[in-house]
């Protein structure tokens, strides 16, 4: 079993961005799609995931259409904006120089200082 | 680029203004997250009956984070000084509560909203700058703006000429001219209209189709063209009946016969108010600054902006000032929008003055408001443990904010309407009161109340709700809560009154001395001015302007000879008592620049050259109005030979000239500044006349500051021109006067125009009406504003001697002499109200000395009056609370300590 990672502040947004990248999706739907992507080992509190969700619409990431869900019943879609997807972009390589530089970091040894 | 932006604003509407709807979905999706939740639960084993439950568990609580998602995206915010019904309820019961605050407080607003407004109008009309025509923005005015004198400097035929063969950016370039023609009947009977000698272009720019035949072409303005003329709807309907054969028939305008071809549709008045149209020739030849003056129009081109079109004429301003020196070197070529130069708008002094008014008069309403703050500010004061008690059960400090804001919005919307209604009602006055002055308004000229105007009351009233609720309730709810919930919580509850209150009723005292007493004067002279008696039986006379068309030889003779022969038919006519004519009447002579002898004084230095109003007058005019010389002599039928050289001037002239000396046998000269407008030194003297008369002052001033100084010399019509007949009447209520004075005036020459017939009365009353409107609002203001201040005095007073109570009752419980208490509560208010006053008198003194000549030094009542009213209220305020706290049972006083 994949061992739970805790989600770092801020970065439940950036998640998000990537869930509905994939193809649109409601709300629950993306709370498994981040499962799913990151192997299971990210869990998000569900409630939390709606403030972050109507922040994202806010700012215009995100969009949103009413269809239907596969239990039939009326859903909210989310899907990825051209502002999101840049958004993504953005915040993907901030995200990599992040791990790269932490990376690094980590793994300096005396000879290297 | 804007999406984030958009988006942010579509989401704070959706939760602003959908809000439930925005709920109700969040719930939606919520509970469709429980369930499939529960259902992918209940697959991996869980029971169906503990499914749902696990997944609400899970989902946490939903209120939560329903209240997380608003949050986040800022409405949180808004939330919380969201309004409820029950706060605007509150507001209502308030002002029934308080009948005596919202009466004063609400009038008070509505005056100054009413002012406001009322200017607001006025000048939207006169700052109007798109006429109700098609693409009426893009019609345009070609003005010569002369920088010298900083005024607009009429165009002449050259001007229009070489605008119209140069420019590019304006099209249709046109021009026109007001012409005074008498349309003859061929009964005899004669009807003056004012017509447009206008460029068929004028049309073309107007851009309004003809409802009979044709309106003017340019081959109508050649020199052999037939003559030829467009009538308007009304003069069609009320002259001709609305005759559809009326195409083609000749009308006789003085001795030229025109021929009717078009009838323009109904409202159409381009290019001011006029009802008749012909066609303008001017010389092509003609050389600068020579011909008839012109108003010049056009239609910018297509995709042309003002600026260009500006920048393209002040290009042939400068090479026309460098090719006519003599006439253009002062001329700025101009672009304007149409209607400005005909409202006056277009000096930019005059804009600037508008717009500093226009915050004038929102100035009004703000001073007002601070007043009616200070009295809800009291009343918060009295509210302020009913504040700490909802703070205390929860309330934030912004929802009790906007309660107290929602319950002064009730208040201000509420006088917002009432000073919409006065606005409108002193429009509808003006209205009456400019048709009366006997022009025409042009036709997009109409005072009345906007959408926009209402918009901008609604918004003076968010503005006053703002200064009269928000900022006692910022006051009311800042550092001093904390204090009130220790109080409240040791049985107190009261909010402190400290150095700032002393210092609010000192200022408020200050402004209403410094202030009120200027405020009361003007209002009283402006009725006084309103109501005056003229002195003369104004409705015994009726005048007229004569006019006549420039006969080709010999104008000014033929003119003098038909205006004396007419007076003498009018004299003869049965009920007139008397026939004479002048330059100007009585009350409206025109302001001249004279010198009196000796030009030094005494001491050598040169003595300033002074105004007076002046009229040329017929020997006989002055005894028409029953006026008898005081000394000297009145005018004989000599005097009006232009060699004669005496003068007779009234006794204001003799008061303010000499000091009330001898006045006959003095002489006088008319000085003409040479550079046009204002004298400057350089100036053009005239020749010297004698006074050889004095009369009294006739008719009792009924404007402002008018220099009441006034010089007679007698004259023939030709020197006037245009002359005014004056008619005096034996019996007042003759009907008809006006069809008799034309038909007497056409039978003596087709071409003698009678014009603008009225008696006096009614000129008079066109003056006092606006002097009385202008009274009545000075009189509302003063007046709301006075009982706003001994209201203001009277709340703060008391409230400050109440909070003394509880310290009355106990010093008197401890023994001391009422007498000596109640002093020393007297003494605290006589202090603060003399110190108010004290300043206030400074002010007052300076505006008496600088701005009323010592007006206020002479009749000293009004300056009493305010301080009398304000020093009761105070101390009538003081005693009330003290007397209350004296009766307070000495053993309650202590227990409740």
């Amino acid at each position: 079993m994949t061992k739970q990672a805790e989600l770092l502040p801020g970065t439940l947004d950036v998640l998000i961005l990537k869930a509905v990248s994939l193809g649109q999706l409601h709300g629950y739907g993306i709370l498994l799609r981040i499962e799913q992507i990151s192997g299971g080992a990210l869990q998000i509190q569900q409630g939390a995931l709606y403030p972050a969700l109507y922040r994202l619409e806010h700012q215009g990431l995100i969009d949103t259409e009413w269809g239907t869900s596969d239990n039939n019943r009326r859903a909210k879609y989310y899907r990825l904006t051209t502002l999101g997807r840049k958004r993504l972009g953005v915040e993907t390589a901030n995200w990599n120089r992040l791990v790269q530089a932490i990376a690094r970091s980590l793994a300096a040894t005396p000879a290297e200082v | 680029m804007l999406t984030g932006p958009l988006a942010r604003l579509r989401s704070l509407w959706r939760g602003i203004g959908r809000r439930d709807a925005v709920e109700s979905e969040m719930n939606e999706e919520f509970r469709l997250h429980m369930e499939l939740r529960a259902r992918d639960l209940e697959k991996s084993g869980v029971p169906a009956a503990e499914a749902l439950a696990q997944a609400r568990r899970e989902f946490g609580v939903a209120e939560y984070h329903r209240d997380d998602a608003r949050r986040s995206r800022g409405l949180h915010r808004v939330d919380a000084i969201r309004f409820s019904w029950l706060d605007f309820k509150l507001g209502a019961r308030m002002m029934l509560k308080y009948p005596g605050l919202t009466l004063i407080s609400g009038l008070g607003m509505a005056v100054g909203i009413a002012i406001a407004i009322g200017w607001g109008s006025v000048m939207s009309v006169l700052m109007q700058s798109s006429l109700p025509l098609p693409d009426g923005d893009r019609i345009v005015a070609l003005q010569n703006w002369d920088t010298k004198v900083d005024r607009r400097a009429q165009a002449r035929a050259h001007d229009f000429i070489s605008w119209r063969e140069n420019l590019t950016s304006v099209r249709d370039i046109g021009a026109w001219r007001n012409v005074s023609r008498n349309l003859v009947g061929a009964d005899g009977s004669a009807e003056a209209l004012t017509i447009a000698e206008m460029s068929a272009s004028g049309f073309r720019v107007a851009g309004t189709p003809a409802a009979l035949g044709r309106f003017l072409l340019d081959a109508d303005e050649l020199p052999d063209a037939p003559p030829v003329v467009v009538i308007g709807h009304d003069l069609w309907k009320s002259r001709f009946a609305g005759d559809s054969s009326i195409i083609g028939r000749e009308l006789r305008f003085g001795t030229r016969i025109h021929t009717v071809v078009g009838v323009m549709p109904e409202g159409f008045a381009f290019p001011v108010n006029h009802r008749v149209w012909t066609p303008l020739a001017v010389d092509p030849a003609a050389r600068a600054g020579e011909g008839p003056t012109l108003s010049v129009f056009g239609k910018r081109a297509d995709g042309v902006t003002l600026k260009t079109a500006r920048a393209e004429i002040a290009l042939l301003g400068s090479r026309a000032a460098a090719a006519s020196p003599t006439t253009h070197k002062d001329f700025a070529a101009q672009v304007q929008q149409f209607a400005l130069p005909v409202a006056g708008s277009d000096n930019p002094d005059d804009v600037t003055g508008a717009w500093t008014l226009r915050l004038l008069t929102s100035l009004i309403l703000v001073v007002i408001c601070v007043n009616v703050a200070i009295l809800i500010y009291a009343r918060t004061a009295i509210r302020h443990g009913e504040i700490v008690v909802r703070t205390a059960l929860g309330a934030s400090r912004r929802r009790v904010i906007a309660q107290l804001f929602a319950e002064s919005l009730v208040l201000s919307l509420l006088a917002a309407a009432l000073g919409l209604a006065m606005a409108e009602f002193a429009l509808a006055k003006g209205n009456v009161i400019l048709a009366s002055g006997g022009e025409a308004r042009p036709f997009w000229m109409d005072f009345r109340l906007s959408w926009g105007s209402v918009a901008y009351a609604a918004g003076l009233a968010v503005l006053a709700a703002l200064i009269t609720g928000a900022i006692p309730a910022l006051r009311a709810t800042g550092t001093q809560l904390r204090h009130g919930l220790q109080q409240l919580s040791a049985g107190g509850g009261s909010m402190r009154l400290g150095p700032m209150w002393t210092a609010l009723i000192v200022a408020q005292v200050a402004v209403a001395v410094g202030a009120l007493p200027v405020a009361v004067w003007q209002a009283r002279e402006f009725v006084r001015l309103g109501t005056v008696d003229p002195g003369i039986p104004a409705d015994e006379y009726v005048s007229f302007v004569v006019n006549m068309e420039r006969a080709p030889e010999n104008h000014a003779a033929l003119y003098n000879d038909r205006v004396i022969e007419l007076a003498r038919r009018v004299g003869a006519e049965p009920g007139v008592a008397a026939a004479t004519y002048a330059s100007a009447l009585p009350g409206k002579e025109k302001e001249v620049l004279i010198e009196v002898e000796p030009s030094r004084d005494s001491a050598g230095a040169e003595v300033a050259m002074e105004y007076t109003r002046f009229a040329l007058v017929a020997p006989g005019f002055v005894e028409s109005f029953d006026a008898r010389p005081v000394a000297g002599r009145l005018f004989t039928a000599a005097d009006a030979d232009s060699s004669s050289g005496v003068v007779v001037v009234n006794q204001a002239f003799v008061r303010n000239k000499f000091g009330g000396g001898e006045a006959l046998g003095r002489r006088i000269r008319h000085v003409t500044p040479r550079d046009g407008y204002q004298y400057s030194g350089d100036v053009q003297v005239g020749r010297w006349y004698e006074i050889v008369g004095v009369i009294p002052d006739f008719p009792a001033p009924m404007i402002p500051e008018q220099n009441e100084a006034k010089m007679y010399q007698a004259a023939v019509p030709g020197a006037m021109q245009p002359a005014l007949l004056s008619v005096r009447l034996r019996d007042a209520k003759q009907g008809g006067l006006e069809a008799r004075f034309r038909r007497l005036a056409a039978a003596i020459d087709p071409t003698l125009q009678v014009q603008n017939v009225r008696t006096l009365r009614a000129i008079y009353d066109a003056d006092q009406q606006l002097q009385l409107l202008v009274g009545l609002a000075i009189s509302l203001i003063t007046l709301s504003v006075l009982m706003l201040s001994a209201a203001g005095i009277y709340a703060m007073m008391s409230l400050a001697v109440t909070r003394r109570q509880r310290e009355i009752a106990i010093r008197a419980a401890l023994g001391g002499n009422p007498r000596h208490i109640l002093v020393s509560v007297f003494k605290r208010a006589s202090v603060q109200l003399g110190v108010g006053v004290a300043i206030g008198l400074v002010p007052i003194a300076i505006i008496n000395v600088v701005e009323l000549r010592g007006e206020l030094t002479r009749s000293p009542g009004f300056v009493i009056f305010v301080a009398s009213i304000i020093a009761a209220v105070g101390i009538f305020a003081s005693l009330g609370p003290a007397r209350r706290g004296l009766r307070i049972a000495p053993a309650e006083a202590l227990k409740q300590e």
